[in-house]
């Protein structure tokens, strides 16, 4: 049965930012995110009402991907957040807190959201040139011959996630086996162009965080019919080893177009076809036989008898890895003999016991930049943040080695770029807005929503309800716990852990209005000390991203949804 | 039948949705559906075209914009916002008296104007006054003027600042330093094969990147030498596996002449529209030959027209002076310099999600129309600034006693013209009072003041008038809506009749 139904007419909004519901929507989205910053961040539980899976978690990628909003600007919002943290990795909840906050600055005003545009753009181009100019107090060098900077961004990275559920002992060891591994990535030897390897993470569930290991090297979960005696019987490395992308099953369905003549039978002709591989492979003595799809049993058996190790089922991501450290080539076909050129090499084959998993641990002979991390945790949801925390940090850790530079965390980088931003916007108010086509005042007004939402991504990340101050001396962003009294003698270092407390220091609160200043460089024996390091290129882009998402929300001026 | 006031509601109705992205203070329209697509523009006749209209009236009018964008690329939104002024300022002159009879002759009377007069009007009151007050102060380059005017009005002011530059340096890498119409043309009907977007980034990444982007990255890339063959397969290979035999399937290449046409050839770029068997992988890894898979065949077939490619047994070979790499953002892709095509440029367009990168695309897209328009505007010269200019003159010389037409025509058109510049400063209404001031005074030798904003052609303004004083003249002479529910002869609009 069918039934015409007549064509509704699309529904309308005009201003859309200037509704109520579309207002509160904001306003409750903004909370959401604002909550999931830095390491006190309050969790989340996401759970669907039928059954299923319950996350915890305060990672953006995972929180925005699994809660769609229903609002559609707020949909293109999230969108635009996920592209940039599948770019980058990192600072996805900054964007989308600072994004919002714009937002909420020009909607709670009512200015004209077109000059406000022009502004935050135009200010957005200063804080790019500052960010990236040499004499930048934001950002602090990376210095790759040591791993104290590495170690604190790894460390600020897994410290921001509390849905990890790590102790501070924990994350110390957990950020220092990510550098590790991270280490283990970068191949030796000078060539033009590097290419990093990978870290194969394999998680480990109800086991102390302690046992976390890094091997170098691969780790296959063990086939069923191997014993440990079967290795020993192998003998001194190194194992020569034959790797298949095309399936051995024996399937007549995943053979495509074939010949049949009559008289034989088909599955009999593959299976003998699929054992002269088995002998050629054995003939020119590998020890070790790999296939991304599935063997044939027999075949399995036929190889086992003569002593060689074999594994099915290695799936698609690991191939690549295996040829990678092996150097073998996949083969895609099993009609034609394997070359020897195609054949790889293993340094030595060993059984590691990882918690409840046995695992096959494959061990480079040379220096392949392949390694394994073990990741062990107590529970599902503590270990799936923390194999994505663990994912983001690798990243930012690659980025860090194209372009060394750290910003600083903690709400630092937020409060001086804005003490910065206002400071230079006071001075050439009257230039600018004659520029940008605009009233000084309507100019002024607009810059200080810009840095007041910069001040919000930085009291975003506090949440017990501690007051966040900025000293007025370089900008930098202060925390003083709430069950204390205001008492600035109490200070000792700003979040980032660059400056320390000096006599003669001045504080603000933040977001209350202050003396103009000018955000000075910290004195010049500290910045090896700053211990809270974030992505440059990550936040570099997230607050492009964030800008430019804001503008384009603050620019829709009429909404029509299609009902059919 | 038809009155005046329904037209009058239809196009203010229009207008409203429209409005709201008129002029670079313009915001732009969301349209979501909920599939889940969303759509940000600030394109007046994407808008007209989304809205769905069933009201014949609207209809008609969603045509004729049509109709006229596809001759000037620009222009919907003034187009709505003329047509409403001219059709609201004519029922408050007519006010009562107003009949079929009377709105057929005023209809008569438009049309009369609009092929006997305009052009003089133009002329003499554009042309001469513009060419005294425009070029003269002009500073920076036509082109991106003309780029920059219109750009504004379609992506907002940000990023057509950071846009416009690009699309000019694109233009120059085409066309090679020499002004003309053939690059234009050729980026005008390829110009959804020359250019690549990317999202996750902010537009200020955006560039220009040397040769065709293929959209997807090499499965086997080696460094070769500066001129290299490239085999271009249009399906995938099939291993005959006995010689002689041939394929048993027939939509395939045989292995046999590929590997004949790469030795022969000395072919090490394959290119190939399908997805090719594991096993053609492997060999090129082995024999150090690149591999590109399940590429669009359409950009496949411009590279072999630009790179006047040859057909062989195996698929068509062209030589290239380069194969690259290009690294976008964590996205690589596979990049060729055609050797007979070296002024072959790519554009690449960044943006911070897809609702936004839909914009600039779309954007750019549209804008290549509006290129041929260019073209003939760059060879006659006439050009004025953003902003009202030409509607300011217009005005000014209707009402002057230079101008001897039909008086009440002539008032009707100077009144309504001047709701254009009206609404670019409806921000700030003492702007216009200003601006107004200050054409006048231009206009009878007063200093003439140096600027470099946004260019626009007289051209596609005259062009733009016409439309709008046939459209008006269209909708006066419906006499009577008549509803039919048998399909109608035609595809077009099916409620004109007279």
């Amino acid at each position: 049965m069918s039934r015409v139904c007549k064509r509704s007419g699309p529904a309308c909004t005009d201003r859309p930012l200037s509704d109520r519901a579309v207002r509160a929507k904001f306003d409750a989205w903004r909370h959401v995110v604002a909550s999931c910053l830095g390491p006190r961040a309050r969790l989340k539980q996401v759970r669907n009402g039928v059954g299923g899976r319950v996350s915890t978690t305060s990672t953006c990628s995972v929180l925005l991907a699994a809660v769609p909003p229903s609002e559609p600007l707020l949909k293109l919002l999230t969108a635009c957040v996920l592209q940039h943290v599948q770019r980058f990795g990192d600072a996805g909840l900054f964007a989308a807190v600072l994004g919002l906050s714009l937002v909420d600055q020009v909607t709670r005003r009512g200015s004209d959201s077109s000059t406000a545009v022009r502004v935050h753009q135009r200010l957005l181009e200063l804080c790019d040139l500052y960010l990236t100019s040499a004499d930048c107090c934001a950002k602090v060098e990376v210095d790759l011959g040591s791993c104290r900077s590495l170690l604190a961004l790894a460390h600020s990275g897994v410290s921001s996630k509390p849905a990890c559920g790590l102790d501070p002992a924990e994350t110390q060891q957990v950020s220092a086996l990510l550098l590790k591994a991270f280490l283990q990535t970068i191949p030796c030897g000078s060539t033009d162009t590097v290419r990093l390897g990978e870290t194969v993470v394999v998680g480990v569930e109800g086991e102390a965080v302690e046992n976390s290991a890094v091997f170098p090297g691969l780790l296959l979960d063990v086939p069923e019919m191997l014993h440990s005696g079967d290795l020993e019987r192998l003998g001194p490395g190194p194992y020569k080893l034959a790797l298949f992308s095309a399936s051995l099953s024996g399937d007549l369905s995943e053979r495509g177009n074939m010949e049949i003549h009559t008289g034989t039978d088909p599955e009999a002709a593959l299976l003998e076809k699929l054992l002269k591989v088995g002998e050629q492979v054995v003939r020119d003595c590998a020890t070790l036989f790999l296939c991304q799809k599935v063997i044939h049993p027999v075949l399995q058996q036929y190889l086992r008898e003569r002593g060689v190790v074999v594994v099915e089922r290695l799936g698609i991501a690991m191939l690549e890895q295996v040829t990678s450290m092996t150097g073998a080539q996949a083969a895609a076909t099993s009609h034609t003999p394997v070359p020897a050129e195609a054949f790889g090499w293993v340094e030595a084959l060993s059984i590691q016991l990882c918690g409840t998993r046995k695992m096959l641990h494959l061990q480079p002979t040379a220096n392949p930049a392949v390694c394994t991390l073990v990741l062990c945790h107590r529970n599902e949801s503590m270990l799936d943040e923390l194999k994505v925390t663990c994912k983001r940090v690798q990243h930012v850790l690659q980025l860090a080695l194209k372009d060394p530079v750290a910003l600083l965390g903690g709400g630092c980088m937020e409060t001086h770029l804005s003490a910065y931003i206002r400071h230079l916007s006071r001075r050439d108010a009257a230039e600018m807005a004659s520029d940008l086509d605009c009233s000084p005042q309507e100019f002024l007004l607009a810059a200080d929503g810009f840095c007041r939402s910069l001040e919000a991504a930085a009291q975003a990340l506090e949440h017990d309800g501690g007051l966040v101050l900025m000293d007025l001396n370089y900008g930098h962003c202060w925390v003083c716990p709430a069950d204390e009294e205001l008492d600035t003698s109490t200070l000792l270092s700003c979040s980032c852990g660059l400056i320390n407390s000096s006599a003669g220091m001045e504080w603000t609160t933040l977001g209350s209005t202050h003396p103009d200043f000018c955000p000075r460089p910290p004195p010049g024996d500290s910045t090896a000390r700053a211990c809270v390091l974030d992505s440059f290129p990550a936040k570099r882009n997230a607050l492009n991203v964030a800008v430019e998402i804001a503008s384009l929300i603050l620019d829709v001026k009429y909404v029509i949804r299609d009902l059919n | 039948p038809v009155g005046m006031q329904p037209p009058l509601l239809v196009v203010s109705a229009l207008l409203a949705a429209v409005l709201r992205c008129f002029g670079p203070r313009g915001g732009s329209v969301f349209f979501t559906r909920d599939t889940g697509d969303v759509l940000v523009t600030r394109h007046g006749q994407k808008i007209l075209r989304s809205l769905q209209l069933e009201h014949p009236a609207a209809r008609l009018i969603v045509d004729c914009v049509h109709t006229h964008c596809q001759i000037a690329a620009d222009g919907s939104k003034s187009f709505l916002l003329l047509l409403s002024a001219l059709l609201s300022e004519m029922v408050s002159c007519c006010g009562a008296s107003w009949d079929s009879a009377t709105a057929r002759r005023l209809a008569q009377r438009l049309l009369q104007f609009c092929w006997t007069g305009l052009d003089d009007v133009i002329a003499r009151g554009v042309t001469q006054r513009a060419s005294l007050l425009a070029i003269c102060g002009y500073h920076g380059d036509v082109v991106e003027g003309l780029v920059r005017g219109y750009m504004a009005g379609r992506v907002g002011d940000g990023p057509a600042k950071v846009l416009s530059p690009l699309v000019c340096r694109f233009y120059q890498k085409w066309s090679g330093g020499v002004r003309g119409a053939e690059p234009v043309a050729v980026i005008h009907t390829h110009f959804s094969l020359l250019h690549t977007a990317v999202s996750g980034l902010p537009i200020g990444c955006s560039g220009v990147a040397e040769g065709l982007v293929l959209e997807r990255d090499w499965s086997a890339f080696f460094e070769h030498g500066p001129r290299v063959e490239v085999l271009v397969l249009a399906a995938s290979v099939c291993p005959a596996a006995e010689p002689g035999r041939g394929c048993v399937c027939d939509r395939c290449v045989a292995w046999p002449q590929v590997c004949v046409c790469a030795q022969q050839l000395g072919a090490c770029v394959l290119l190939s529209a399908a997805k090719q068997p594991d096993w053609v992988l492997q060999w090129a890894r082995r024999n150090r030959v690149c591999l590109a898979e399940c590429l669009d065949p359409e950009r496949l077939d411009l590279l072999c027209l630009l790179g006047q490619s040859r057909p062989t047994p195996a698929g068509r070979v062209a030589t290239a002076t380069s194969v690259r790499r290009l690294v976008l953002g964590g996205r690589r892709l596979a990049a060729v310099v055609p050797a007979h095509a070296p002024r072959a440029h790519t554009l690449l367009l960044c943006g911070p999600g897809p609702g936004p990168l839909d914009q600039s695309v779309s954007e750019d897209q549209s804008q290549s129309p509006a290129a041929d328009c260019w073209a003939e505007a760059l060879g006659s010269g006439c050009l004025l600034p953003v902003g009202g200019a030409f509607e300011l003159l217009l005005h000014d010389f209707l009402l002057s006693s230079d101008w001897t037409g039909d008086p009440q025509v002539s008032r009707l058109l100077a009144r309504a013209v001047l709701s254009v510049p009206g609404a670019l400063h409806s921000h700030k209404p003492r702007h216009f009072l200003q601006l107004h001031a200050h054409f006048l005074r231009q206009g009878s030798g007063g200093p003439s003041r140096p600027w470099s904003g946004g260019l626009e052609s007289v051209a596609a303004k005259r062009q733009l008038l016409s439309a709008v004083l046939q459209c008006a003249a269209k909708l006066l002479t419906v006499e009577t809506v008549l509803r039919v529910h048998a399909p109608l002869r035609t595809s077009r609009s099916d409620e004109e009749e007279d």
